[in-house]
């Protein structure tokens, strides 16, 4: 009897330390699908909206001219991001301007990603001007009436057109845009026509002069003198372009307008007011849609009940005490609604996503630049022999795409030091810029990955002091001390995540 | 002597059972291990389809010829193709994959409604290789066949006229597996 006893028991605690190791094993081996699938989450989300809030411009562009409403046809299909937002409790998807979308968050603090309704998605996009988007990316709409002598006369009626409107001369520029001008903005630049007012004695004069300036006082905001003509200058330089943040269109009616962006004008700039919103979209709609995957069902309703599981915390596999429901891995509303979703693995908490834009100058023209920018290319050509740095060497022939030695010499890569060089074969220019600015973006948020066992959640639980309190989930140990990293706070739920990637506008 | 007979007849059940757990065992193997290869594969194709709003032709030349590998590892022969090979001449556990790239997927949402101005309209964009708008959702489908293991019951071949239709009995039964994802386009192409 004793004998049997105490096999019993040694088979009993054999089977329990089975268990563990077994739940142990499992979730190690599950743990690398788990990572892949945030880094994918992620990657794609911050990828795809530093892309289309750099490069949307065209819905500022001429083919897409603001009508005199100006509420610019932003209903049809351009731009639409997909949002998710809830309709009586449930949620479901929605098509909105993605300018539209960023206005509105910026517009009503108390709104984020998570808690908007279709409520919300109707007011922004029946209140969404595309004057409102630039104005919150870049500075105020506006036009300079003191120097129509600048404007070309064939373009004059269209620009009273617009004083008509209402327009005065505040074109600020936002504080954000302001700084990045001041601070590196100005780096890249280019020669451009501007027109000269001369007075002598009675007379008035104009002439063309080359200056060296950044494309980006095309876009009409106070950045520099030449913007305003008058301050500062006994002798007025300005352009048309200068004078006014909106452009009248070249195509169709006096009614129709556009306005130039960074990217239009070849310089990286990557708008935060609209990055933050996308990046917190992506992920919602990403994660949601994993959670989709493999779903045979033909029922949209099915789709959406799936996706609106993905709100909120996952329950979990432990039953406290008997109790009749799981537990959830936390609660975890704040004041603006339910910010975590997940994607039956992981779970992301919107609220505490973070972005920061980093700028850089790189001259692709300096000899230094020219060597790596040579081996880049020679990457792809196999040789990089044929690439010279003086204009007046008589480079190695390669007939690279088919062109002539002409055309490859007006092609080459030119040192900025060089005096004199052929800009694309058009003529002598005074010196050539090479600059180009490098955006690196870094996206940071704290995520949740989750343990599928319910044995590794039920130690969590006995560790972290109950249910609501913290998630069952990976944590973040500090190697320095071998205990929870807490960072500056107590910050033992979940871990943080960090993607970083660059862009690159060039013309 | 009966208990001689009682074990050989003990070990022979006990055989016939090993080699059904076996057989069964290794199948799930190879059909978990070539689950997971795809999964890798279309998770990757997911990406490209996220970054372009469509399987852009080149990468689907890239993907075809990936699987093809993955094929020829599998079956442990050199094929070429994707195609699904019929019943009556698939010898082999990977027997074919089809995209929905110029074909319709199977066993998936049609419609997935998207509020756009106060209307539903359908955003689900079926065909890999054809380009969607930003905003639109793209299915990615992978159809595989598959090889199945022999031990099915089937009323068609357990009666005399199943039994006489020499295809049936000498095909070798196959099943599909679909990995379908729905991927959301991000991509903001040019307004036309």
């Amino acid at each position: 009897m004793m004998r049997l006893a105490r096999r019993c028991m040694i088979i009993i605690v054999i089977n329990i330390g089975l268990l563990i190791l077994a739940a142990t094993l499992i979730e190690y081996w599950t743990i690398q699908d788990k990572l892949l699938k945030l880094e994918r989450v992620v990657q794609r989300s911050v990828d795809a909206a530093v892309e289309s809030s750099v490069t949307a411009e065209e819905l500022f562009g001429e083919n897409k001219g603001l009508y005199e409403s100006n509420t610019g046809g932003f209903n049809d299909e351009a731009g639409t991001a997909l949002v998710w937002a809830t309709n009586g409790g449930s949620g479901q998807l929605y098509s909105l301007n993605q300018y539209a979308l960023a206005v509105y968050l910026a517009e009503h603090p108390n709104k984020t990603i998570y808690n908007l309704t279709s409520g919300d998605i109707s007011s922004a996009q029946d209140s969404y001007t595309a004057n409102k988007a630039f104005e919150l990316m870049y500075g105020q709409v506006g036009i300079n009436r003191n120097n129509d002598w600048a404007i070309p006369k064939s373009k004059r009626e269209k620009y009273a057109y617009l004083a008509g409107l209402g327009y005065t001369d505040s074109r600020e520029p936002t504080t954000n845009f302001e700084n990045f001008y001041i601070s590196i903005g100005s780096a890249s630049h280019s020669v451009q026509s501007l027109k000269e007012r001369r007075t002598i004695g009675s007379r008035v004069y104009y002439t063309l002069v080359e200056k060296d300036v950044s494309p980006l006082l095309q876009m009409g905001l106070k950045l520099s003198e030449y913007n305003e003509a008058t301050t500062g200058y006994t002798v007025p330089i300005t352009n048309e372009k200068y004078l006014s943040s909106i452009k009248p269109s070249s195509f169709g009616s006096k009614s129709k307008f556009f306005h130039l962006t960074p990217y239009s004008l070849g310089i990286t700039y990557v708008p935060t007011e609209v990055l933050v919103p996308l990046v917190q979209n992506n992920i919602n709609i990403n994660a949601r849609f994993l959670a989709l995957n493999g779903l045979r069902s033909n029922n949209t309703a099915d789709a959406n009940s799936i996706m609106n599981k993905a709100t909120g915390c996952m329950k979990t596999n432990v039953f406290f005490n008997g109790g009749a429901i799981a537990d959830s891995h936390s609660s975890a509303t704040n004041t603006y609604g339910n910010p975590i979703v997940s994607d039956g693995d992981v779970e992301y908490d919107l609220s505490t996503i973070k972005c920061k834009v980093d700028y850089f100058c790189f001259d692709y023209a300096k000899a230094v630049g020219t060597t790596r920018l040579s081996r880049v290319i020679s990457y792809l050509d196999g040789d990089e022999s044929g690439y010279s740095y003086s204009p007046y060497a008589s480079p190695t022939v390669r007939n690279f795409g088919g062109s002539t030695l002409a055309q490859y010499n007006t092609q080459k890569i030119m040192n900025s030091d060089s005096m004199y060089t052929y800009y694309n074969g058009i003529g002598k220019l005074q010196y050539y810029n090479g600059k180009r600015i490098i955006a690196r973006v870094s996206v940071r948020l704290k995520v949740h990955i989750v343990y599928s066992s319910p044995i590794l959640q039920w130690l969590c639980r006995e560790y972290t002091g109950g249910a609501g309190h913290e998630h069952y989930d990976v944590k973040q140990v500090d190697v320095d001390t071998g205990t929870l990293y807490e960072g500056t706070t107590s910050d033992t739920d979940g871990v943080w995540y960090q993607y970083t990637t660059y862009i690159a506008v060039t013309r | 002597m009966e208990t001689l007979v009682y074990k050989v007849f003990k070990a022979l059940m006990i055989s016939m059972i090993m080699v059904f757990v076996f057989d069964i065992s290794m199948y799930l193997i190879k059909a978990n291990t070539l689950k997971r290869k795809v999964e890798n594969i279309m998770s990757s194709m997911q990406d490209v389809v996220s970054e372009n709003n469509y399987l852009p032709p080149e990468s689907y030349e890239m993907y075809k010829t990936l699987f093809i590998q993955l094929m020829n590892e599998m079956n442990g022969e050199s094929g070429t193709t994707l195609k699904m090979r019929p019943a009556s001449t698939n010898k082999w556990f990977f027997s074919g994959l089809q995209f929905n790239y110029n074909h319709d997927p199977v066993n998936c949402l049609s419609v997935l409604q998207v509020k756009r101005n106060g209307s539903n309209i359908n955003a689900l964009a079926r065909n890999m290789a054809v380009e969607a708008k930003y905003g639109d959702i793209m299915i990615v489908q992978a159809k595989v066949q598959v090889e199945q293991p022999n031990w099915f019951y089937s009323g068609a071949l357990n009666n005399e006229a199943g039994l006489n239709k020499k295809t049936a009995k000498n095909d070798v039964p196959h099943t599909e597996f679909y990995f379908t994802y729905y991927v959301p386009c991000l991509k903001f192409k040019r307004a036309v």
